[in-house]
């Protein structure tokens, strides 16, 4: 029965600004990058993401530790439902050309493309967001059987 | 599930807050489950039946689902 959420730890704070630096190092380099061969793109934005991730994954350990049941209860509501309302509204906003169009001249401004081929921006995009949803169900389900096979071990002192 | 936590509050003038801290969660813990809007664990409840010096069963009551 943890104690209440109290604030912040250092090393929480810490990662916290990890977890943000990474990619805001990432948009800042972003017309550097461009002159740069795109080996070396991905691998930096890559690895900027790997951090991300980690601290990201690190500092959600940490702040679970620290919520009592109720938190945890509330964290277990709101992410649950949260995903699949996120997921469900980016589907939707995917059939609005509005946003289509919006999202085609976001990335034709990053890439600097003069005339860019809206197909196969709004393709990757789509893919990218399928295998996002795609991954996040396999990860839910092998996590789901693993704490199944956690919570259904033999005691250890019978 | 019932409960007499806010009698118990009461009868000791102890806020949901004094509560909370005694047993270790939060403010919103307490409310949520004086008011009946949350089922704490077996563990919470014997920690809130602790902190009134009182069994768990004076403390919470459970009643059977309607058939």
């Amino acid at each position: 029965m943890p104690s209440p959420r109290k604030a912040g730890t250092p090393l929480q704070m810490a990662l916290f600004a990890v977890m943000i630096l990474a990619p805001i190092s990432v948009l800042i380099a972003i017309p550097w990058l461009k002159q740069q061969p795109d080996n070396f793109v991905f691998l930096y934005s890559g690895v900027a993401a790997a951090i991300t991730v980690v601290a990201a994954f690190a500092n959600s350990i940490l702040f679970d530790r620290q919520l009592d049941e109720w938190q945890r209860t509330n964290a277990r509501f709101s992410a649950q439902w949260g995903w699949a309302a996120g997921a469900g509204l980016m589907a939707l906003l995917l059939s609005l050309p509005i946003f289509r169009d919006w999202m085609v001249s976001v990335v034709a401004d990053l890439a600097d493309a003069t005339n860019p081929d809206d197909t196969l921006a709004i393709l990757a995009f789509t893919f990218g967001f399928g295998g996002v949803v795609l991954v996040q169900g396999l990860c839910t389900t092998l996590l789901s059987i693993g704490w199944t096979y956690w919570k259904s071990r033999p005691a250890r002192d019978q | 599930m019932q409960n007499k936590i806010r009698v118990l509050r009461a009868e000791r003038k102890w806020s949901q807050a004094e509560l909370a801290e005694r047993v270790s969660v939060s403010r919103n813990s307490i409310n949520s489950i004086e008011n009946g809007h949350f089922e704490p664990s077996l563990s919470l409840a014997f920690a809130i039946a602790h902190a009134f010096e009182s069994k768990v069963e004076d403390v919470f009551q459970w009643t059977p689902p309607r058939a």
